[in-house]
Formats: C-alpha cells, structure tokens, sequence
C-alpha cells in the first residue's frame, strides 16, 4: 500500500510538473476539447515547438524572415468547428466561456468585429508582458454565414511588428487589418 | 571396432550444425517475410481502433512495412547505379521506416462513423505516446495524423496517419530523417523558382 501511494504521489507530481510547464507559457490557453457534428467540417491542428522549428528550416531558404517568426513560436492551436443543431449551443457557449476567461486573466481586447445581424462575431485578444513582445494570440470567430466557429491561439515571443505577417500567414485577416490600421 | 565408432561421430555432429543453421536461417526468413507484410506495432493499434468504429466488410489491397534494415539494403544498392536520380537517393535517404496498408471496404464510411473513429483512435494512440497533430473532417473523408514528441527539430520524425476517404482506408506509420527531406525540400524550392 505505502509503495503504491509512493509511486502514485511521483507519477502525479511529474504530471503537475508537465501541466506547469505548459501553463507556464503566458500566451498558452486551454481552449477546452471540441465535439464535432456529424457531416460538418472540424479541423483541429496542434503544432509545438520541435516541429514549428523542423517546418521553419524548409522556410529558411526561400523567406528567411517568415522562418525567424516561426522558430520564435512555440505553440499553435487552431480548432475549425462546423456548426449544427446539435453543437451550435454548447460551441456558442464555450467561445463565451473562453473570451470571459480571458478577459479576467487580463488578456487585452485587441479586436472585436460584430457584423449587422450577427452573421460575423470576431474578438481578438493578446497577451504581453512588455511593448516589445507579445507573449500569446487569441482569436474566436462565430461565423453564423458559413456556420462555423473558429479558435486560434499562438504562442510564442512575437514582436508587435510580426503581428501583420502572422495575421497573412495564418489567414486571420482581421488581425492583418487591425495590426495596419495601428500603424505598427 | 572402437576406433569405426569414433569415426562415425563427428560426421553425425556436422550434419546437426547444418540442420541447425539452416533452420535458424528459415525462422528469421519467415520472421522477416511476417514482417514484410505486416503494419507495425503502432500502425497495427490505429488499424484496430479505426475499424473497432467502421463496422464494414473489408479487404485487404496493401499491407507492407519496411525496416530500416530493407531500405539501408536498397540505399545501398542504388548508390551504385548512376542511373537513379539524386532526389530519389535523397528521397530515399529520408525515410527510415514505413509502414502502409491500404483496405476497401464494401460501403462508404458515414459521417457519424467517421466521428466514431476519431473517438477510438484518439485514446488509443494517446496511450502509446503520440501527440495529435491535425484532425481534419470534412463532407466525405477524416484524416488523423499523430507525431511522437521530439526534443529536436533534427531528431527522427515519427508519423502516423490514419485517412478515411468514401470506400478506403489507409493508415500509414513512418519514421523521417528531417534533415534530408530539409534538403529535398531546398533543393526541389530551387528548381521550382527557377522555373
């Protein structure tokens, strides 16, 4: 019994120490775990630091720059949930779940788009712990048109000036507009 | 009569050493031709799990693995033939592993099966290690691919992948030197901006 609870305290302490370490990167949100419809579109992509590397070494030759800022993130997310009556609800609700989260653990509201009738609602948020880089982007997106829901988080040490060109590389255009429109 | 005794013996003694061998030579023949035509370990799980969701009559059309034994031999042999171009040496060169098998089954997968497989698939490869890397559902087909945490961008690159698509499924495990598909990729980028 005693050696059973011993290996149990290790096994969970190594496992706390893992979650730490990820919740250690400022930028990092836990968007939670999406149910896909049947017959709709979901696209889920979880790229760390080892392999956003390995993809920046095939960028090094041809655009030098788009490799600096991959090598300099550590974490993307992205989640494409396609919207039916069985998880319009619970989708709507987890987007509003995230972005109260967010705004309580004092991520700044960079974007927010709300399209006549409620066909678009976009909010982008950042994180940064100085004005010279940014340590996390969030973006939701309930896209009522195409019947979709979309969630995007960065993580990594993206200066302001990279924003315009994540924003094109990701094909997150309001982020690409409002990074311009800034100035920055 | 002592001495045709000895004499006999050791002939007997030679012919087991043959016998012996040659049935070493056999098993590891008939081990490696199993494994020739089996999936690997971690591809053989996914296979599981994919059609413990797809209840369909299936049959087999591919199912091959290759070591890194096979493809060192083939590297090998195609390292003196001056015929075989240099992307293939290194397309080659990039690979370390693989393992593939390709099923038709007799009715197209539903959309309902196809989130079903998503929900066998994941628990299973999460146990063995892997890491999701993208899920991708669309009208008529799902793709799973799932990657072996590394340390390094320059450590082998492990991939599995499971794909889904009307009548078909195909799951593939293989196992990459990055550093040469870097190169491969570098070197088809040239050409393809000097076109």
């Amino acid at each position: 019994m005693n050696r059973s609870f011993r290996l149990l305290s290790v096994v969970s302490a190594f496992a706390l120490a893992a979650v730490a370490a990820r919740a250690a990167d400022a930028g990092y949100v836990d968007l939670g775990k999406f149910k896909p419809a049947a017959g709709c579109e979901f696209v889920e992509v979880n790229i760390g630091t080892p392999l956003l590397k390995f993809a920046s070494l095939f960028m090094d030759h041809d655009d030098p720059d788009a490799a600096a800022l991959i090598k300099s993130l550590k974490h993307i997310r992205v989640n494409v949930v396609g919207l039916n009556e069985t998880n319009r609800a619970d989708t709507t609700a987890q987007v509003e779940k995230v972005r109260a989260e967010l705004e309580a653990q004092g991520w700044t509201k960079m974007v927010t788009v709300r399209e006549k009738g409620d066909t678009e609602d976009v909010a982008i948020y950042v994180k940064s712990h100085s004005d010279e880089a940014i340590d996390g982007i969030v973006v939701t997106v309930i896209d009522a048109k195409k019947g979709e829901a979309v969630f995007v988080n960065v993580v990594g040490n993206i200066k302001p000036e990279q924003l315009a060109s994540l924003g094109r590389g990701l094909h997150i255009d309001h982020l690409d507009v409002n990074v311009k429109s800034k100035g920055v | 009569m002592n001495d045709t005794n000895s004499a006999i013996k050791p002939r007997r003694r030679w012919w087991r050493w043959v016998l012996g061998i040659l049935g070493v030579c056999l098993l590891m023949s008939a081990v490696a031709i199993v494994d020739l035509v089996t999936l690997n370990r971690d591809a053989a799980a996914m296979r599981r799990a994919v059609f413990s969701a797809v209840k369909a009559e299936k049959s087999t059309h591919v199912q091959l693995s290759v070591g890194p034994v096979l493809l060192g031999t083939v590297r090998k042999g195609l390292g003196f033939s001056h015929h075989v171009p240099e992307e293939a040496k290194l397309a080659l060169k990039g690979v370390k592993a693989a393992s593939v098998g390709v099923y038709a089954l007799d009715r197209e997968v539903g959309a309902e099966e196809r989130g079903r497989v998503l929900a066998a698939v994941d628990p299973v490869m999460l146990r063995r290690g892997w890491e999701r890397l993208v899920v991708a559902s669309e009208a008529k087909d799902t793709v799973m691919i799932y990657t072996q945490p590394t340390d390094d961008a320059h450590d082998p690159l492990r991939v599995c992948l499971a794909v889904c698509e009307g009548r078909e499924i195909v799951i593939v495990s293989a196992t990459a030197e990055p550093d040469a598909l870097v190169e491969l990729a570098a070197r088809h980028g040239g050409r393809l901006a000097r076109r």
